[in-house]
């Protein structure tokens, strides 16, 4: 089967600080050649720490922030705003978002009917058909239209909100949805049925999903596919299953590991990394782990480590695996003793 | 032995220009020496609120504060201003969710700290200074005699939140209270800070309330658990029995709607339906009935008062609690 | 609402509560809030008693205010047939009062209105679309708060010369640069919002964003900063008047009859105060109701 979105060598560095004739003293490394490929009617997830680019990937694949580099292709058509590719605007219509904070994403000033049906007015549709779908929507998300459609953001709660983002995305008819912590803030029984509802959504709609969390008990829980990222890169990503059960880059491991335990009695043993994800102003050379990680050797802070295939689809970049190139130079190195960096 | 922490039918209502906010209805425990409370629940269930009680943090002018709440015997909510001033940071001390708010921009971390400990146990500046640096070097902080002279916003936020501990433990405090301190940190963050917190703890010896809104966090530090649920607590009891066989309804609820690992992906989440009531009035009838798939009409008059001396007890009068 | 088993009365419930709380829309929220401020209402009644005086007041002055008697002159306050007392060429304070308010009031809030929309879309253009645009008009605006308020208005007004329409004219340029600050730094911070890249997300253009999105989210801030300038305008229109350079004489306007009067001060001190009175009560209640408007838009989710 081939994609339906397709994502190659996406790349974006933000200048930050200007000197004396304008040019940028410092760039933060956002995101850095991430590749990957999403099926139709599948959900990949992406996870990963502050800072690691997850939700700037979401929204370059949008537009919202200028690629530098790569290309974003939908069923093999290439979109973007440079020459020969196809409008921005196509893309949007075939790919909506939702974000994190319910409330900035909707407009304070126009009501509920008002939000969910300027996606649809934009594209044509006339202005009652568009206050008729977005009631059928609120309808299908959950909330009484005769209830909610003259309710303004602010009169409503978050699990709601949220609900109303969901339908103003599908407005528009998207085949992918891209949910950027879209539950993340939410209390723990109101994002059970919010995400009851996604994927009851999904069947109906038949979409396709990028659902973008730091907790990783949901992204599991939803996911196909996982991709985990660390600061602006790709480290491992394959089927749900096999990832977490059997990470294979030692950061997924580690992070993983590091959620406590849901149900009482079972004592763990944390595998606890040292100091803070770095900041992706100066990301370490080679791999970027590196500082953090407990098998590095001098290898891994001077190369950056390929990806390679673990097993079927899931792929990881370690010299530890077998499948790289220098995996036997790897080996044949010492430990390094590791001073613990912040 | 006695409790260090005796909180006795406290009520917070908020007074506010369009009606009052029940914030904190008959809430009850204790806390014995070296014991760690969690307190677990969901935005506005009125955990945050419960626990700044205890060291008076509320607004005065718009807050009625009822109710007993003894610290090592005292009652805070009478205490003159100049003991109450003693306490604080001394014998009960508090970490809070975003670091940078404890800290003042415009000193550096170690000065925060000495000037903390002078304040308190009237040392010189330099023996403060060297508490100061014992005490980062105590929470862990990599080459601490340096980050002594380093502001809060040189840190990055997994430090800054150890900073944060080291300040609100360094006159070794009775008691510490922590107020969701882990849930803006990342994953292998949270989990280092709060091994870290279990740990210091231990050594000195304190007693922790420790409010959250994850469950795996309160079953990783907690002795004990008390659930809240609308300004009350609705469930109390060890955490290994009440996480592992809820008797109230909405605990029930709540770790089922929790995603866990080793769910089966193709059944619906056991959601709970509804949303939680606002707190305009006093509810003294169930306030999880109108969202319980067991309520029954005797759910809808006003519950009996219980007995919160038992090791584990409920609220709910439908509750089977012969499991235990 | 979802999969779960939930009891009818339970649901019953729910519906109860959700429908109880009936949609006011945001401006009926903002009017009722403000109705319950004591202090506002009290300023916008005193403010709208003013307005109708002026308005009205070829047919409420009791004497026409350019017509004195030199008999008259000074004649103190609670004199009968002239309440308020005469000025110095004997004409009815009252009546100039009444009529000064039309000069004043106008003179308050004209420049502010103007200053108000072409700061507004200065703003607005240089918020929304940054970079060069930000830099130009930013810059431009810059240059004019190098020169105090004050100053600002007399050197525009001496350059221009004197009269009410070169008056208007001077306040509305010392008025469009603070507006203009206002509403950009406003707009960059609405920009920067989810809702904005959300629409830009359905495709929306960047006029449409700004119609829809952005211009409701920014008026409220800036007409609430442009209400607390109308009092610093009418001060300055006061000023102007005072030196000569606004309205000229015979004509009423309170900053104008501040200034004739002020020789006075000795023989009737209580007369030459009352058009600094009225100044002074007018831009306290455009003051106070904007902080009330403040107040009243403030709503949280």
């Amino acid at each position: 089967m081939s994609a339906l979105l397709r994502v190659q060598d996406l790349k974006k560095h933000f200048p930050i600080g200007k000197d004396l004739f304008g040019r940028p003293t410092q760039v933060v490394h956002a995101v850095e050649s991430v590749s990957f490929e999403v099926e139709k009617g599948r959900t990949l997830g992406i996870v990963g720490e502050s800072g690691c680019g997850k939700s700037t990937t979401a929204r370059l694949l949008m537009h919202l922030i200028e690629p530098d580099e790569g290309r974003i292709s939908i069923r093999g058509k290439e979109f973007g705003n440079i020459g020969g590719r196809h409008p921005v605007a196509q893309l949007r219509r075939q790919m909506q978002m939702v974000f994190q904070d319910s409330y900035a994403s909707l407009n304070p000033r126009l009501t509920i009917e008002d939000s969910i049906a300027f996606g649809p007015q934009i594209h044509g549709v006339s202005e009652t058909l568009a206050r008729q779908q977005a009631r059928d929507l609120l309808d299908r998300v959950g909330l009484n239209p005769s209830v909610f459609i003259r309710r303004y953001p602010h009169e409503l709660s978050g699990g709601q909100r949220q609900r109303v983002n969901i339908a103003r995305a599908l407005a528009i008819k998207p085949e992918i949805v891209i949910l950027d912590e879209a539950v993340s803030a939410l209390d723990k029984s109101v994002q059970a049925q919010v995400l009851n509802l996604l994927s009851d959504l999904k069947k109906e709609f038949e979409l396709t999903y990028l659902f973008i969390s730091h907790d990783l008990n949901v992204v599991q829980y939803i996911s196909d596919d996982v991709m985990v990222m660390y600061l602006g890169q790709v480290v491992e990503s394959g089927p749900v299953a096999q990832l977490y059960e059997n990470p294979a880059h030692p950061y997924t491991r580690a992070l993983l590991n590091s959620v406590p335990a849901q149900t009482p009695g079972q004592s763990k043993n944390y595998i606890v990394l040292e100091g803070d994800p770095p900041n992706p102003i100066a990301p370490p050379k080679g791999c970027r782990f590196h500082p953090r990680c407990q098998f590095a050797k001098a290898i891994c802070a001077e190369k950056e480590p390929d990806t390679v295939k673990v097993s079927g689809s899931h792929k990881a970049a370690c010299f530890k695996l077998p499948g790289s190139a220098d995996h036997q130079t790897y080996i044949r190195l010492q430990e390094v003793s590791h001073e613990p960096r912040c | 032995m006695n409790p260090v922490v005796e909180v006795k039918n406290l009520n917070v209502t908020f007074k506010g220009e369009e009606g009052s906010i029940f914030a904190v209805n008959d809430v009850s425990f204790d806390l014995a020496a070296g014991e760690t409370l969690a307190l677990l629940g969901e935005s506005g269930c009125g955990k945050s609120v419960t626990l700044k009680s205890l060291m008076r943090l509320h607004p005065m002018h718009k807050t009625q504060i009822e109710g007993q709440v003894l610290v090592e015997g005292q009652d805070v909510l009478k205490m003159k201003s100049k003991a109450l001033s003693e306490m604080r940071g001394k014998t009960v001390s508090m970490v809070f969710q975003e670091p940078m708010l404890a800290f003042d921009p415009v000193f550096t971390v170690g000065d925060q700290i000495a000037e903390s400990v002078m304040r308190h146990e009237r040392i010189s500046y330099k023996d403060a200074r060297q508490r100061a640096l014992e005490m980062l070097d105590r929470v862990r902080i990599p080459s601490a005699a340096k980050r002594l002279d380093a502001y809060p916003h040189e840190m990055s936020g997994g430090m800054r939140q150890r900073a944060m501990i080291a300040l609100a433990l360094a006159c070794k405090p009775r008691v510490l209270l922590a107020d969701e301190p882990t849930t803006a940190l990342d994953a292998t963050v949270q989990i280092q800070v709060l091994l870290l917190l279990k740990e210091l703890q231990r050594e000195l010896g304190m007693s922790m309330i420790f409010v959250t809104h994850d469950v795996g966090v309160a079953i990783e530090v907690a002795d004990r658990t008390a659930v809240m649920y609308a300004g009350r607590i609705i469930e109390q009891g060890p955490v290994q029995a009440v996480l592992s066989k809820p008797w109230h309804p909405y605990t029930q609820g709540l770790l089922g709607a929790t995603v866990h690992p080793g769910m089966d992906r193709n059944q619906a989440l056991p959601a709970i339906p509804g949303a939680p009531p606002q707190l305009i009035r006093r509810i003294d009838e169930c306030a999880f009935a109108p969202r319980c798939a067991q309520a029954s009409s005797r759910c809808l008059s006003p519950l009996p008062s219980v007995n919160t001396l038992t090791p584990r007890w409920t609220r709910c009068i439908h509750a089977d609690v012969s499991q235990a | 609402m979802n999969s779960t088993t939930q009891n009818p009365s339970a649901q019953a419930f729910a519906i109860a509560a959700e429908t109880a709380a009936i949609s006011r829309g945001y401006w009926a929220t903002v009017w009722m809030r403000l109705k319950r401020d004591k202090v506002s209402v009290a300023c916008a009644l005193v403010l709208l008693s003013l307005v109708l005086m002026a308005v009205f007041a070829p047919l409420l002055a009791p004497y026409d205010p350019a017509q004195g008697t030199m008999l008259k002159r000074l004649s103190a306050i609670g004199t009968t047939g002239h309440w308020l007392g005469t000025d110095e060429l004997g004409r009815d304070m009252l009546s100039r009062l009444m009529y000064g308010g039309q000069m004043s009031l106008l003179m308050g809030l004209l420049p502010v209105f103007i200053a108000f929309l072409i700061g507004t879309s200065l703003g607005l253009v240089a918020g929304f679309f940054g970079g060069w645009w930000n830099t130009l008009i930013m810059r431009t605006t810059d240059v004019f708060f190098a020169f105090p308020a004050v100053l600002l208005a007399i050197a525009i007004s001496g350059a221009l010369g004197a009269g009410f329409v070169n008056a208007i004219l001077s306040l509305t340029l010392v008025f469009i640069p603070p507006i203009a600050r206002v509403a950009e730094s406003v707009t960059t911070s609405v920009r920067n919002l989810d809702f904005v890249d959300a629409a830009r997300a359905s495709g929306a253009n960047s006029f449409t964003i700004i119609r829809v999105h952005v211009l409701g989210n920014v008026l409220g801030p800036v007409f609430i900063y442009a209400t607390s300038l109308v009092s610093v305008c009418m001060i300055l229109a006061a000023g102007l008047s005072f030196l000569g350079l606004g309205v000229k004489p015979p004509v009423a306007e309170w900053g104008l009859m501040l200034n004739t009067l002020r020789q006075s001060i000795y023989v009737q001190p209580w007369i030459s105060v009352l058009p600094g009175l009225m100044i002074f009560i007018t831009s306290l209640c455009f003051n106070l109701l904007s902080d009330g408007l403040r107040g009243a838009m403030d709503i949280k989710r």
